[in-house]
């Protein structure tokens, strides 16, 4: 009997416990979990600062992205510039005008290659890298948060918005 | 005391699972300042397209909130950055040249080298006295069957190359049957003179495609070379870890539309929103028993047309078409003016006259993918260019005109998961040029299993149904085979 009681007090012990327990394990990290899922991320397209180029659709951008020759008769084609693979904000545009996921991404550079199409804008690894390639590179065009964009370039508009406007389209959660 | 200890525990995991939480992720692309925080309920920019904005120094007071540096990156990250910058050739603008998460900048004519391979096992789910079960072939075997290898190169100023070679153990074990009715078989045993003169075996090259291109602008391209010929879907897609299935479908396989083709290709598209419309049209030798030299100065001339929309998934349009002539021929030398002159006189062994249709439609909507082809080739023999058949009973006899078509249907869905793909695929040929190959209708059903981008595992089970027993009677015997396959891009 004592033994049971014993017993018993011991399991509402761990009970008591895991009230107590669980709303800090998961309480806590979720409050600021859902505090960072609200945070948004905006992407600005921003191209050379001589570029006529002033807006583009999202479709045109997932073009672009894509390799996609839209130049028509001028052969004045875009030249993007990636990102590197599985960086936070490549992910996200990727994502956001692409439509796809990274595993969607390699899939479709490699199935291109294979049939013998272009393969994918190159990646570049540092934005003061990225900025200066779309700065000098006839049609250069990439992709960055708008504080890090710098006056070597211009931001032009994505569906008739600049990224600090409501509706602009280039946008995720991280 | 076991509360308070349990209850001390759960806080010190909350802390750490708070702190986890509160990380930084990585940052965008580089190593780069603090992220802005959400624009999205930022009140409207005054800012003009085409003004600067986000600049550090002056940064759009909508847009950014006051970055800590003034720079992207941190100084010492940049400076290296900047080195490898500043010692970097021009950019590259030929997307040839380029490379999926490659961050070096030394790419202008750099020689790409890339391929991709498979290796299958099939065995065939029929009884022991079943006909196929002898001129099927590769049954019950592993088999390495493609191993391409892709050369390609940006040569500057819009020109670029590519070249693919598929590396191959034929033509040793290759059989072909003499005229008492042998299967004769290849044997390319060689004694190996590098070591005791061991016995080895050579295989064989085969170019699948070499050319050069050049961009005049989006509506016209230039390739001179040898091409895969621009038609429907598979033909092009052509890669094993590409294509869905394990095998081409008959009607592909049997060349319809030759698979390639040496000669020039023009083509180029154009994207009204949200329509791209494209064209291909190619000027060649033609089909003929050799790829560089064109018997019958009849160049073949042929062309694709293709309507493309991602407004509702990705869907593809396209019809296709080639108009060519066969002329195939034995020589021999004569003597001739009197003992001046050796000439060399032809006879025909085989001429004739081929058209061929194509249509296909491909479609891809969230993880759905349809796709299907038809296609029609028709041949008209000259009366002096008939040849004759090889049959593999009598009566023998001469070929006769022939008009062949044939159609497959594929429709898959990728889980959303696991990177499977269930697929079925429908497909029927009629081809009366063989008199051995029945009509056929085949019911496939695979599993396309991606595990990585570059890795593709493929089970699939097809069951053949014939509505004829052809002139070898393989009709009349049911034929069905089970095949795996692992693919690979490299």
């Amino acid at each position: 009997m004592a033994r049971s009681t014993k017993l018993m007090s011991s399991r509402r012990s761990a009970v008591f416990s895991l009230a107590v327990a669980l709303p800090l394990l998961v309480g806590l990290p979720s409050v600021e979990r859902s505090a960072r899922a609200a945070e948004r991320v905006v992407l600005a397209v921003f191209v050379a600062k001589d570029s006529s180029l002033q807006n583009l659709k999202m479709s045109e951008l997932r073009r672009i992205f894509t390799n996609a020759d839209d130049s028509g008769f001028s052969g004045q084609r875009s030249v993007p510039f990636n990102h590197t693979a599985r960086s936070s904000d490549r992910v996200g545009f990727d994502r956001t005008v692409l439509r796809m996921s990274p595993e969607e991404v390699s899939r479709f550079w490699i199935d291109r290659k294979i049939r013998g199409l272009p393969g994918p804008p190159r990646a570049v690894d540092s934005l003061s890298q990225l900025l200066r390639l779309v700065g000098h590179t006839n049609g250069g065009m990439g992709y960055a948060r708008p504080n890090q964009v710098t006056s070597e370039v211009r931001v032009i508009r994505i569906d008739g918005k600049l990224p600090s406007e409501a509706g602009y389209p280039l946008q995720f959660n991280e | 005391m076991r509360v308070s200890k349990i209850a001390l525990c759960a806080w010190i995991l909350s802390r750490a699972g708070s702190a986890l939480a509160a990380d930084a992720p990585p940052t965008a692309g580089a190593p780069v300042a603090p992220a802005a925080p959400s624009t999205a309920a930022a009140p409207t920019s005054a800012v003009e397209p085409g003004a600067d904005m986000g600049a550090p120094a002056a940064p759009p007071a909508s847009v950014t909130p006051p970055a800590p540096a003034p720079g992207p990156t941190a100084e010492s990250a940049d400076a290296a950055a900047e080195g490898k910058f500043e010692a970097a050739p021009g950019p590259v603008t030929d997307s040839f040249a380029t490379d999926e998460g490659s961050g070096d900048s030394d790419t202008q004519r750099k020689l790409d080298l890339y391929g991709f391979a498979d290796f299958t096992y099939q065995r065939l789910l029929i009884d022991k006295d079943n006909i196929w079960n002898r001129t099927y072939p590769s049954v019950n075997s592993f088999a390495v069957g493609n191993f391409n290898v892709y050369l390609s190169s940006n040569l500057g100023d819009s020109w670029r190359a590519l070249a693919e070679v598929r590396f191959m153990y034929l033509p040793n074990g290759a059989t072909k049957p003499d005229a008492a009715g042998n299967s004769v078989r290849t044997d390319t045993t060689v004694l190996d003179y590098t070591g005791f003169e061991e016995p080895i075996r050579w295989g064989g090259i085969r170019i699948e495609r070499i050319y050069v291109e050049h961009e005049f602008n989006g509506l016209l391209k230039l390739q001179v070379g040898q091409f895969l010929t621009p038609y429907g879907i598979w033909n092009v897609d052509h890669g094993s870890p590409t294509i869905i299935g394990i095998k081409k479908p008959f009607v592909v396989s049997n060349q319809l539309f030759p698979e390639q083709q040496v000669g020039l290709q023009l083509y180029g598209s154009y994207f009204f929103d949200p329509l791209e419309i494209g064209y291909h049209l190619t000027l060649s030798n033609g089909r003929g028993p050799v790829e560089y030299e064109d018997f019958d100065n009849d160049k073949a001339v042929g062309g694709r047309l293709y309507l493309k929309t991602d407004a509702l998934g990705s869907l593809t349009i396209g019809g296709a078409i080639y108009r060519g002539g066969y002329y195939d021929r034995s020589a021999k030398y004569v003597v001739k003016n009197g003992g001046a002159t050796v000439d060399q006189e032809y006879a025909t062994i085989s001429k004739y006259q081929e058209l061929s249709l194509g249509a296909d439609l491909k479609w891809e909507y969230k993880s759905w993918l349809v796709q299907g082809e038809a296609i029609m080739n028709e041949a008209k023999f000259d009366e002096d260019g008939r040849p004759r058949v090889t049959v593999l009973k009598p009566p023998q006899g001469f070929q006769a005109d022939y008009r062949r078509w044939g159609a497959y249907g594929l429709i898959g869905y990728r889980l959303p998961v696991v990177p499977l793909m269930p697929y079925v695929i429908v497909q029927h040929a009629y081809s009366p040029d063989s008199p051995s190959t029945p009509p056929a209708t085949a019911y496939e059903l695979g599993v396309n299993y991606r595990p990585t981008a570059a890795v593709v595992v493929k089970l699939e089970y097809t069951d053949w149904h014939f509505s004829a027993p052809g002139s070898a009677g393989f009709g009349s015997y049911p034929l069905r085979i089970l095949a795996s396959q692992v693919a690979w891009a490299f």
